[in-house]
Parts: C-alpha cells; structure tokens; sequence
C-alpha cells in the first residue's frame, strides 16, 4: 500500500478516474496518519500488564511500561487511574529500551492512562482499557499442567500468563489466589521476576509446585508461614489435588486500617487551638476593660486570624507510623501491615518521602486521589498531599520482610516453650489457649515455659489484637518496629509489633 | 457599661460556646473534623444573626453611628479567628466564608438603619415597644426561616 501511493500520480484523467486516486489518496493518509504519528513521537511506549491483565477488582497489579528514545535524558511517567496518580522519575538512555515496572489500582471504571514526557518534547500517552476483571479468585497456571483437571470449578478460575507477564514485583501478585509452577520454566524468569516470586512465597502466597525436584526445594525455602501454602507434586495430574486441598488452608489476613488505627499514638491537635482561643478571649477582655482606645479593640480580631493564616497556610503534617507484623517462629521472612498516618496541621500540600519497600498503599482514608512520585535514581518516593488543619490522613501499607524471630515459641506435647535466640532483650506476651502470660526479660539462650497461673488481660489496642490474632493459635507479642526489620531509617519514630506464631515441635 | 464593651462581650457569649463544642467534639472524634466544623459554622452563623437581632437595636438606641458601627464590628468580628480555624480545615472556602460574612455584615446594617431609623420616629413607651417588637418579629421570622437562610448561605 505504501509502495502504491508513493508511485500514484495524477496526469490527465478524466473526472471519474480523478475522484477513484483522491479516494486512494485519503485512505493512504488515513492509515499511514498513525504511523507517521508514531514516528514523530519522540519516545515510543509499550504496556505490558501483569498476568496479561487478569485481575480481580479492588487487587493492586502491576503495569510494566518500555520507554525507547532517540534522545535520552529524564523521563516523567504519569500513571494514572480512578484513584490514584502515579508519578515516576527515571533516566531513559538514548535507544536503550528503559522498562518500569509499576504497581497500578486499576479502576473498573476507567482506563489507566500512561503519559510519559521526555525532557524538553512534548507529553505522550497511552491508555490501557484491557484488564480482565474477574470477580472468582483467580488462579495463575504456568508451565506445563494439565487444563481437564482444573477447570469446571466454581471457586476458582484459572488463565495462562505468557512468562514475561509475571510480575517483576511482589505488589503484583496480588491479584491471584494461588499459582501452579512448573519449576522448569524459572530459568526463563529474569532476576526480578525470581524475586518477586519469592516475595509472594514468603508472604504465605498460595503455591503448587511441580517439575525438577532441585529447583522446587530452592524455591521452597522461601515459604512463609511453615510451608503451609506450598504443596509438591510430583506429576502434573496431580496438580488439581494439590490445588484443591491448598485451597482448603485458610491464612488469616493481617489487621486492616480499623485494626491497626488504635494502635496509632492520641495525637492532641486540639490542645494549641484551645490556648490560642483561650488566649484570644482573654486579650478581647482585657482591651475592652483596661484600654480606651478603640482601634487596638477593633484590629484584634483581625490580627488574630491574620496570625491564625499565616500559621495554617503553611501547610505541615504531624507524622504517625504503626505496624503489625506476623511471622512463624523458624520462619525467615515475616510478613507485615503498616499504618501511616497524617494529620495535617495546615492547609497547603505537602510531600513525604517513605520507604521505597512499602510499594503502593492497599487501602487509604483521603479526601484527595492518591499521588505518588517515585524517583528511581536515586530511588525514592514520595507521597503527594493536600493537607488541611487537624485532618488525618491514613494509608495502609503491606509488605514481607527478612529476618528471623528475636524469640523463638515451640509448641511441645506438655505446652509453648519460649527460647531467647539471643538478640532479644525486653519482655514479651504469650497467648496460650486463651489466656495471657508474661514471657520475662531471658537471657539469651534461656527457655522459659508459662506457669499455672494465667493473667487477667489488658485493655491496651496491642493486647486485644493479640488476643483475636490468636484466637486459635498460640503466639507471641513483643515490641518491634519497620526499624528493627531494616525498612526504615533510624531517626523516624514509629511503634510497632510482631506476632509470634508457634511451630509445631516436629515429632520423630 | 459602655457599647463596646458589649459588643465584646456579646462576642464572646455566642462564640465561646461554639468554640468550647467544637474543640471538645474534636477530641473524641477526630477523623470527623469537615462535618463538625461545618456544623459549628452552622450554629455560629445561627447564633451570630440572632445576637444581632437582640444587641444592635439596643446599640442603635443608646450610642451614636460611629460607636454603634463600632460595637456592630466587635460583635461580628469576635469569631474570626475560628472562621479562619474553618477555612485551615478545608470545610469552608475563603469565598464562601467571606460571602456569608458579607450577608450578616449588609444585614446588620440594615438592622442598624432601621432602629436607627425607629429611634428618630419614635420616643418613650412607644419607642420601647417598637424596638421589642423588632427585636422579637426578626427573631422569630430568623428562626422559623433558618433552614431556608442557612441552606441559601450554603450550610
């Protein structure tokens, strides 16, 4: 076609004729418009969905986004969807393909739309309307199983990702429920991909296992929670019975945002706008008492508010910061849910950096849409805020990190049996069948198992959310913050706990 | 005790209330800081146009424009710096604010004009019983009308 219209030319032609080549013409134009477009564009885009756009509705995903640029330099890329914006600083080389792998909250509702602008050209954007949403929980089958097994269920729906759909983040996985793997195809997984793999083994993700027993038992390592989630098979027809049964464990789900906000600290905003309205009153007062002079009555009132507005035009939060973690004992990864909270103390916009490992917020209270700015070299995000005087803003946050236990809980044939590994100094609770124990401060290496006597439990948020986190388990709780895990930095004050569960004492 | 003095003190009668409620409210419920400083602002917009259907007729009656003018001010100055706590808050814009401020303000004048104008026509028992009768006519009428007002000043 392209070669056609480049070799049409009009000479002398009857009327007819003259009509038929302008028809020609126009649709030449017509389809070469988008390609000529695209070539004058100064960065070409490439989406590349996660799951190849499976999700379910509410589920963080990730969109991975190809930048190519005849000229380099710095890139912004804007995601945004229903909810949220996404904004991503990198460095594009020139004609050196640059892909970001991005968590995205699609919205049901609209296209997220991806708009890049490279330094000094004019923006460029895509859109991307094709998630599948699904309401069944979805379960991802990779490599080689059988299809005539698992389908035909109604408690779950199963699709084929290409291998390069796979998220190269742990945020990614959220979308599915479970994930068969044929141990074969990790070869084929890129380092990032593996990682994020084992992000979402150590967050107890829901795992059948299949192929070459080697690459299966590295993998296995990385499971949290026991190895509860994680079934092996040794052939593929066994996939669906392996599947079936893992679908009966049921993980409980870390605290959400109501769980987690008694946890945050009493935040007395109230207290310097009662001083300041005492204070007002008492000045009105005493220049209607004492001062006969009319202007200082009249221009109090207004010297106060212009005092109150420069006060709280300036913006400013007060910052809070909560987790709860929970991990197996024995375990080397935990897995854990973060509560931040922002109470504005002005009106005005405000940017606050948080840890690059926190990903993107799996549920918030804000009046404004979620802004994020994310800087990859060096890396660094930042939360984009409209802050207003008292009102708290909160985001909940959810991740796995590595490390094992400070204190390790047994469950042994006569009872819990609590041993100090050595790094854990303070004191700690132990909910055994219902009832409260002090674990004392140990010595490192001392084991201690609870007395008769249980005790009376307190009304503090930690304790009643201890008692409900092991309403049927046996577990721990002691103090340990994002700090302790390495996630945060030490200067910012933060409170936190993690859960203990106790392991089996495996029988000989 | 002089016009002003009451103005401030009329002020502060209507004001502090509110104040005292809203701060009070906050401390048990602070994730709710938009709809109690809305309803605040409500009850402050409620309580300011009664106060100056009770306070500027007798402003008018007993001083002069300049100090009546004076004392008016006072009275509806006195919770500016909760109305600029409000507009921190994002509940209200400076707009709006300033619009509802200039609807008290333009209707206070007319008040003031009116028993201005009461007290030039009228004298003794007559005088008195006018006044009251304003008073208490635009007071009712306030009150039996303030979801209409109120909704028209966007609280």
């Amino acid at each position: 076609m392209i070669f056609e219209c480049s070799t049409v030319q009009i000479v002398n032609r009857s009327r007819s004729e003259f009509f038929q080549r302008s028809w020609r013409y126009g649709a030449c134009l017509w389809l070469l418009a988008p390609l000529l477009a695209m070539a004058a564009e100064p960065l070409q885009i490439e989406l590349l969905p996660a799951w190849n756009g499976w999700l379910r509705a509410g589920a963080v995903t990730e969109l991975g986004v190809r930048l190519t640029a005849e000229q380099g330099g710095e890139v912004i890329l804007t995601v945004a969807t229903g909810s949220a914006r996404t904004e991503t600083r990198a460095f594009l080389e020139p004609q050196a393909p640059l892909t970001l792998w991005l968590p995205v909250q699609p919205d049901s509702n609209s296209a997220t739309v991806v708009t890049a602008v490279l330094a000094g050209h004019a923006p460029v954007q895509r859109e991307f309307a094709d998630w599948q949403w699904r309401a069944t929980p979805l379960v991802a089958v990779v490599g080689n199983w059988p299809d005539s097994q698992l389908t035909g269920r109604q408690d779950w729906m199963i699709f084929r990702p290409n291998l390069g759909s796979l998220p190269h983040t742990p945020q990614g996985y959220q979308p599915i429920a479970a994930l068969l793997l044929d141990t074969a195809v990790l070869v084929s997984l890129d380092e990032a991909q593996l990682a994020a793999l084992r992000g979402y083994l150590s967050g107890c993700g829901k795992l059948v296992l299949g192929g070459p027993p080697a690459a299966a038992d590295r993998l296995q390592r990385f499971a949290g929670c026991q190895e509860r989630f994680v079934r092996r098979v040794e052939a593929p027809e066994l996939g669906s019975v392996a599947l079936a049964s893992l679908w009966l464990e049921q993980i409980l789900a870390l605290p959400g945002m109501t769980g987690l906000e008694p946890l945050l600290p009493d935040r007395e905003s109230w207290r310097p706008l009662a001083l300041l309205f005492a204070g007002y009153a008492l000045v009105m007062l005493l220049l209607a008492m004492f001062v006969h002079q009319m202007a200082p009555l009249l221009l109090a009132p207004v010297a106060v508010s212009a005092l109150g507005l420069a006060v709280w035009s300036r913006g400013g939060a007060e910052i809070d910061l909560v987790s709860w973690a929970e991990i197996t004992s024995g375990d080397t990864s935990a897995r854990y849910a973060a509560l931040l909270r922002v109470t504005g103390q002005g009106r005005g916009d405000y940017a606050l950096t948080v840890p690059t490992a926190f990903g993107l917020p799996t549920a918030w209270d804000s009046a404004s849409p979620l802004a994020i700015e994310d800087y990859r070299q060096p890396a660094r995000r930042r939360l984009l805020l409209h802050t207003r005087l008292l009102e708290p803003q909160t985001f909940r946050f959810t991740g796995v990190f590595d490390g094992a236990a400070p204190l390790n809980l047994m469950l042994t044939p006569t009872g819990p049996e609590v041993v100090n590994t050595g790094r854990f100094t303070g004191s700690a609770l132990l909910a055994w069948q219902g009832q409260r124990y002090t674990v004392p401060r140990l010595p490192p290496g001392a084991r201690w198992t609870p007395p008769q006597q249980a005790e009376i439990w307190g009304t503090t948020p930690q304790e009643q959310l201890l008692r409900l986190e092991s309403a049927t388990e046996t577990a721990l709780l002691l103090p340990f913050t994002l700090k302790d895990a390495g996630l945060l930095a030490a200067a910012v004050d933060t409170g936190g706990w993690l859960l203990i569960k106790a392991r089996q004492e495996e029988q000989p | 005790m002089n016009t002003l003095r009451i103005g401030v003190i009329a002020g502060l009668a209507y004001s502090l209330p509110v104040t005292i409620w809203l701060l009070t409210s906050l401390v048990w419920h602070a994730d709710r800081v938009v709809p109690l400083v809305t309803q605040a602002l409500t009850a402050l917009f409620l309580a300011q146009a009664l106060a100056l259907v009770v306070f500027v007729p007798w402003f008018a009656e007993r001083s002069g424009w300049r100090l009546a003018l004076a004392a008016l001010w006072l009275l509806l100055s006195f919770p500016l710096p909760l109305l600029a706590m409000a507009w921190a808050t994002g509940a209200m814009d400076a707009a709006h604010l300033s619009l509802m401020e200039s609807a008290l303000v333009g209707f206070a004048v007319l008040l003031l004009g009116t028993a201005k104008g009461l007290v030039r026509l009228t004298s003794g028992q007559i005088r008195r019983f006018t006044i009251t009768g304003l008073q208490l006519g635009t007071a009712a009428l306030l009150w039996r009308f303030r979801e209409i007002w109120l909704d028209g000043l966007g609280l």
